[in-house]
């Protein structure tokens, strides 16, 4: 499908739906991964593509859609979350879909329960960061785009993240550090 | 899988914390690593992009028809029927103010204007009075789709006047509201607004390409004109 922006100066951008195409999948991860569940992304994604929509069509140009886009999913799961008037802890500590696999899923639920646990102990930020960076593959100059912060803070927050989780599932941690060694 | 091979490549870019996040990594990679099944996504992205192309206002096919006795014209077909037939200039003009006037998707397709265009080409060569094509009128204001349901009732080989027009759709007194909503009659030719005249019997204006000299034409073409 073609969609035609005939602004002038909006003649070199991408139709928008290319931006469908090229990032909802990853976005929709991304927002499954943040929200927990399958049901809650699919409409942030949907709300996601709605806003960008209403951005792109005021003629607005970006140098980075995928930064951008990241920047508004980012903004709507927010919104989501505080709409819903489930605090974010008790979203990320209820039915959180496990992305790994049902055999994986089955074997490590425990461990599974836990890290869930553990990240919704993290602010909103630093759980963003730390997903953005490590399964969405942005730069911190990305990430920095999507939380409206510098890459320093962008990085600081991955940073400290990783620390407290590290902390929270210490025990955990030691366990699975052994099995790692002996392989 | 793809996140095996990158489950140990440095995410975190120093030395230290690299050390001690990778217990916590694989704790992570449990939970989170896999990424949705690709026909989910598929539905997923399947079901954005028509919640996108409804706040499009749907899908516009276009294409034109380049040898007319008025030089090109466009035709615009969405999934409700005939949407427009436009006069433009060029292409460029014609997608610019289809894009304006229905935010829609416009995609260039011969087949979904084949009919519309077979008609016209047949009423052009004086092989045809009547269209018999879908119309959509759902993005107009009721007024101006009664005055261009009342037009479409006068048969070719006929003319109305804009007063006489008024009256017929229950609106005495509104001639000039009736002219205007003639002269952006999103389908011309197919809803003949050239079939409607000044009270004097004069021609009137015409807003497409060619003005009165074209309504003269389409007018001797029905048999309504000398």
């Amino acid at each position: 499908m073609i969609n035609r922006n005939f602004n002038k100066s909006a003649d070199q951008r991408p139709p928008f739906t290319d931006l469908l195409e090229k990032y909802g999948r990853e976005l929709y991860a991304y927002l499954v991964r943040m929200l927990g569940n399958q049901q809650d992304a699919e409409d942030c994604l949907q709300d996601t593509y709605l806003r960008a929509l209403g951005a792109f069509e005021r003629t607005w140009s970006e140098s980075n859609y995928r930064a951008w886009l990241y920047k508004i999913a980012t903004n709507v799961a927010r919104t989501h979350l505080q709409k819903h008037q489930r605090d974010e802890r008790a979203a990320m500590e209820g039915e959180h879909q496990i992305m790994a696999g049902p055999q994986e899923a089955l074997l490590h639920k425990e461990q599974v329960h836990l890290v869930v646990a553990a990240m919704a102990r993290l602010s909103f930020r630093q759980r963003s960061a730390i997903l953005l960076r490590k399964y969405n593959e942005l730069t911190y100059e990305e990430i920095g785009q999507a939380l409206d912060c510098t890459p320093e803070t962008a990085r600081a927050h991955v940073y400290q993240g990783i620390k407290k989780l590290k902390e929270k599932l210490g025990d955990s941690i030691s366990a699975k550090g052994k099995s790692h060694a002996s392989r | 899988m793809h996140h095996d091979e990158k489950r140990n490549r440095a995410w975190l870019d120093d030395g230290d914390m690299q050390i001690e996040s990778d217990a916590v990594t694989e704790l992570l990679d449990l939970t989170f690593a896999a990424a949705p099944a690709k026909g989910e996504a598929r539905q997923v992205i399947a079901n954005v992009k028509q919640a996108l192309a409804e706040e499009m206002g749907g899908v516009l096919y276009y294409d034109v028809i380049s040898s007319t006795p008025f030089g090109p014209i466009y035709i615009a077909v969405s999934s409700e029927g005939l949407a427009a037939v436009g006069f433009d200039d060029s292409e460029q003009d014609f997608l610019t103010r289809m894009h304006k006037r229905y935010r829609a998707s416009l995609e260039r397709s011969r087949s979904q204007v084949a009919q519309v265009a077979e008609q016209l080409k047949e009423y052009f060569a004086g092989r045809r009075l009547s269209f018999d094509i879908k119309l959509d009128l759902n993005r107009l204001r009721p007024f101006q789709r009664a005055v261009l349901e009342g037009i479409q009732r006068v048969p070719a080989g006929e003319t109305v006047s804009y007063g006489d027009l008024a009256r017929r759709i229950g609106k005495p007194g509104s001639a000039r509201a009736v002219g205007r909503a003639l002269g952006s009659n999103p389908i011309p030719i197919i809803i003949p607004c050239h079939r409607a005249l000044a009270a004097d019997g004069s021609l009137g204006g015409y807003s497409g390409r060619g003005g009165v000299r074209t309504k003269q034409a389409l007018l001797i073409l029905e048999g309504a004109w000398e």
